[in-house]
This record gives structure tokens, sequence and C-alpha cells, in this order.
């Protein structure tokens, strides 16, 4: 069924379609919020208020045909609004915020005496970035949204969006050659994606 | 495309055309990529390094605490039932939860009080396996700090259990009988098995019969002595008549294991006798291979650590190591 008409049975009142949106879509949910707040429990009270709101007002909802990034900007949007009160943060301060994202290595391609030293690598790496770039990142290569979706949750337009992660991915280049130069000597890897340049 | 003779390597990397091409995500951008490389060859170190740079962008993945998606879709639906009466202020599912904990230490049950009447649950605690019988005379035995539910009056229409941590099924021949977990589920018609559900780790061992396992629309099906593991969503493949991959045996008083790390032995321990080990952290990811009877925990430990040249000590409940 596609998110459309997943949204129109909600709309309609079967809860059986926010059972199916909740089991499609928690784990991104969580993971995503996870790098936001690092605190547990303001996470899965944040989901659970989440999904009784969709319910409760789901009659005034709007109609959309890609819920994913409506359930991630709604939980950033949650998140944002429970550590300002914990914080007593204003807005401006707030979009200076924490996101939590580790670069993790493909074990099968690093040998285990490399692993320690491309782990400290990565760490290098991403500390170089600011939150926001890391959580394009997250969004862009990890969670498979398109720039649309991005421009959404994050509230960018799409120049800023695109800079963002262009500035992210270059400063990353500069710390991970090492890490490229390995990859790139991966034979299966190469055989892979290379066997149409024969 | 004119402006691609002019990207460079991180042009491309975050081109979203290009990425749904190395991604795979989209089918109608691998015709175009394929033919722009073939005819643009001198771009291919350029093509190389961008694509390494897509590919290399991994993000270490949460783990959830097991029961999490459960507990929170519960105390979701709680609310919606209440409100769809009444109006009354609504509890959040970290007091409900904070509740049930302090209720389960008294030895009830209210934190699970809201199971409709024909729902049985069972649950153990640490050094404790319990073994019970079904409606259809399948039986479960329920390994240590593991909880089991279902519904006896819907039993003769649906055979489906819920598992949190692990058990080892007999199931008698009939219907579909279905074994859910957090992270996948597991069907069988007639047939042993067990399955482990922990830490988001799932891993299923057939015993006899046949058994299909389904996790995120993929399928694996297993013959006896096979088994899969799902380990922080990653998939591994089914070892074949490998003896040390029957996770089953621990209900013969046998655990046994094949290159698993040492943190999730001393697990399998501190659940099985109730103990508390102290496991240096430089240590935790050392792979165990062998296995140790579960009659005796001296004898346990010793086989555990002599691998690793270990030395430990028990005092009550406490277990120390050292190096």
């Amino acid at each position: 069924m596609s998110d459309k008409e997943l949204w129109k049975q909600l709309k309609a009142g079967d809860r059986g379609a926010l059972e199916k949106i909740y089991s499609t879509h928690f784990t991104t949910l969580y993971n995503y919020g996870k790098k936001l707040t690092s605190d547990q429990g303001t996470l899965e009270d944040s989901i659970q208020e989440l999904f009784i709101e969709i319910w409760r007002n789901r009659e005034n909802l709007s109609d959309t045909d890609a819920i994913k990034p409506y359930l991630l900007l709604s939980i950033r949007r949650k998140l944002f609004r429970s550590i300002k009160k914990v914080r007593s943060l204003t807005d401006k301060e707030i979009t200076v915020h924490h996101f939590d994202a580790e670069l993790a290595i493909d074990e099968k391609i690093i040998d285990n005496e490399n692993t320690a030293a491309t782990k400290k690598q990565l760490q290098k790496a991403m500390e170089q970035l600011s939150p926001r770039q890391k959580e394009i990142l997250y969004l862009k290569y990890y969670s498979n949204m398109d720039y649309e979706s991005i421009m959404e949750v994050m509230g960018l337009n799409y120049q800023s969006a695109r800079n963002l992660v262009t500035r992210a991915i270059q400063s990353l280049s500069k710390y991970i050659q090492v890490f490229l130069i390995i990859f790139l000597a991966f034979d299966e890897y190469k055989s892979m994606r290379y066997a149409f340049y024969q | 495309m004119e402006k691609y003779l002019q990207y460079t390597a991180e042009e491309f990397a975050t081109d979203e055309s290009f990425i749904n091409w190395v991604k795979k995500l989209d089918k109608n951008h691998s015709v175009f990529w394929d033919n722009w490389l073939r005819e643009n060859p001198n771009k291919k170190p350029l093509i190389d390094k961008a694509i390494a740079i897509v590919q290399n962008l991994r993000f270490r993945s949460e783990t959830i605490p097991t029961g999490t998606q459960k507990n929170i879709w519960q105390a979701i639906e709680k609310e919606l039932d209440q409100t769809e009466v009444t109006n009354k202020a609504r509890p959040l599912f970290r007091r409900s939860f904070a509740l049930g904990f302090a209720a389960s230490l008294l030895g009830a049950f209210i934190y699970f009080g809201f199971f409709g009447k024909g729902m049985i649950e069972v649950q153990t605690s640490y050094a404790d396996l319990q073994s019970i019988s079904l409606p259809d005379n399948s039986s479960i035995e329920i390994n240590a700090d593991s909880r089991i539910s279902y519904d006896k009056k819907e039993w003769k229409n649906n055979r489906e259990v819920h598992l949190e941590g692990e058990g080892f099924f007999e199931v008698e021949k009939g219907s579909s009988f279905v074994v859910k977990t957090d992270l996948g589920q597991v069907e069988v018609l007639g047939t042993s098995f067990n399955v482990m559900s922990r830490n988001n780790q799932l891993t299923v061992h057939c015993e006899t019969g046949r058994v299909l396992v389904k996790y995120q629309g993929q399928e694996t099906i297993l013959n006896p002595n096979q088994n899969v593991s799902i380990v922080n969503g990653r998939k591994q493949d089914a070892n074949e008549d490998n003896n040390l991959v029957d996770r089953g045996s621990w209900r013969k008083g046998l655990y046994k294991y094949d290159n698993v790390s040492l943190s999730d032995v001393i697990r399998d321990v501190e659940r099985h006798w109730g103990v508390q080990v102290e496991l240096p952290a430089n240590i935790a990811d050392e792979k165990f291979k062998g296995s140790y009877k579960s009659e005796n925990l001296e004898k346990a430990l010793a086989e555990i650590f002599w691998p690793f040249g270990l030395k430990y000590s028990i005092q009550d409940k406490n277990i120390t190591i050292t190096q």
C-alpha cells in the first residue's frame, strides 16, 4: 500500500493504519531521535505523544504522500521543545543543537589491526563537522532521504541543503583519504561495480 | 548532461541522481550513469572516489532495548482506549513503566494487567527456567529472563506466541504456528526449534522439521541443524551442520558457542545462575568457541576462561576476573 493510501485510511479512523505506520517507522524514529537527545526517557515519551497526537488530530491532518519525513519532522520539533524546556534555551540557541552520530566501518574491508586506527580516524573526521552537517549526512546517506524531504525536516531551502552537504563531504573527504584508499583496494567491491568497464 | 563534465568527486558524491545510482535506490538512474561512464572513461578515478564516499558514509545504529517498541505501542493503545471512553489526563509510558516495575517487584503484574481476558503470560527471572504446555499440547521451555504471552481464547484460530528472550518450542502438527519477536517472526507447521531475541539480536535454530524466519520482508528457510542470526539489523548466513551452533541445547543443560563475543557468553552465565560478572572491557569483544554444562557454575567458568588465560574468583553472587 502506498503512503498516500495508508494515510487516508488513518484519517478515516483505521487504528490498524496507525499501528502499521508505527511498526514501519519505529526503528527509524528511534534511531534518529536518539541522535538528537541522549535521554532515552524523553525520546520514548516523545514517540508515544507523537502517535497519540496523530490519532487525535487525524481528521485535521493534511494529505501526505511521504510519511517518513512528516514523522521525522514532528519528532524533531518535539524533542527540541522538550530540550528547550529543560535547559530554558531560546529559539535561536536551540538551532545550535546536538547530533550524536558516529561513522561505522564495514568490517569486511578492514582487518583487526587496522580497525582501531580507522575508528580513530573516522571519529576525528566526524568531530570536524557541525551538528547540522552530521544531521544532514545522516538523513541523506543513512536514511536515504531525498533532498526535498530533508528540506522539509530541517527547514532548509534547496540551495542551503546542497551547500551544507557539500561542505560536510569536503571536510570529511580530507580526513578519510587513508580510509578511501583501503576501500578502493577492496577487490570484491571492484568486481561488483566495475564489471562493465571490461 | 553537460554539467557533470565539470563536477568534482565531492559534487558527484552529493548529487541525488548519482547517490541513487550508487545505492541502487532507483533503477531509472542506472542506465544513465552506466552510459555516462562508458562515454567518459577518463572520469573513472573521480567516480571511484565519489562512490567510495557515498558507500562509506555509514552510521552506527542504536541498540534499542528489548521490548521498547512493544511497550511504547501498548502505552499508546492503552491511552487511546481510555480516551475513547473518558478524557482523563494521560499517563506517559515512562511513568506506567516505573509503576509496572514497582508492581512486578511486589510480585504482581499490574503493568501487564491490560492484556485481554484470554491472555496468558509467563515471565521468568534470572536463574529461573520454566516449561509450559500450550492448549494444543505444543510446549515451550522458557530460558531465564524471558517472557512469553499468547491468547488462550484465540488459540484454536490463531497459534501465535509473543517472545522476549529465549525459548525452545516443540510444536504439534496443525495450522500455522507463529512466534513473534521485536525483530522478526518465525513460522512453522509442526517442528521443534529455538528462538532467541535479545539485545537487538534474533537467532533461530531449527532442530526438526522446517522453519520459516521472516525479517523485514526477507524470508529464510531453515532445515534441521541450520540456524540464522540477525544482529543489529544485519543477517548472518545460515550455518549448516556445525555442531556448535545448536543454540537450543541450553535446555539439555549445555550451552554452545561458535565465535560468540565473551560479553554475550557472560550474559548467558548471569541469566542462568543469577550472578553478576565483572568483565574487564578490554576482553568483552574476544570471541569464544566452545561449550559448557549448566549444572556447575565453577566448571562452566573454568571452561569459558581458560582459553583466554583468565582467572576468576567467586564471592556470593559476584564474580571477578583477573588477568
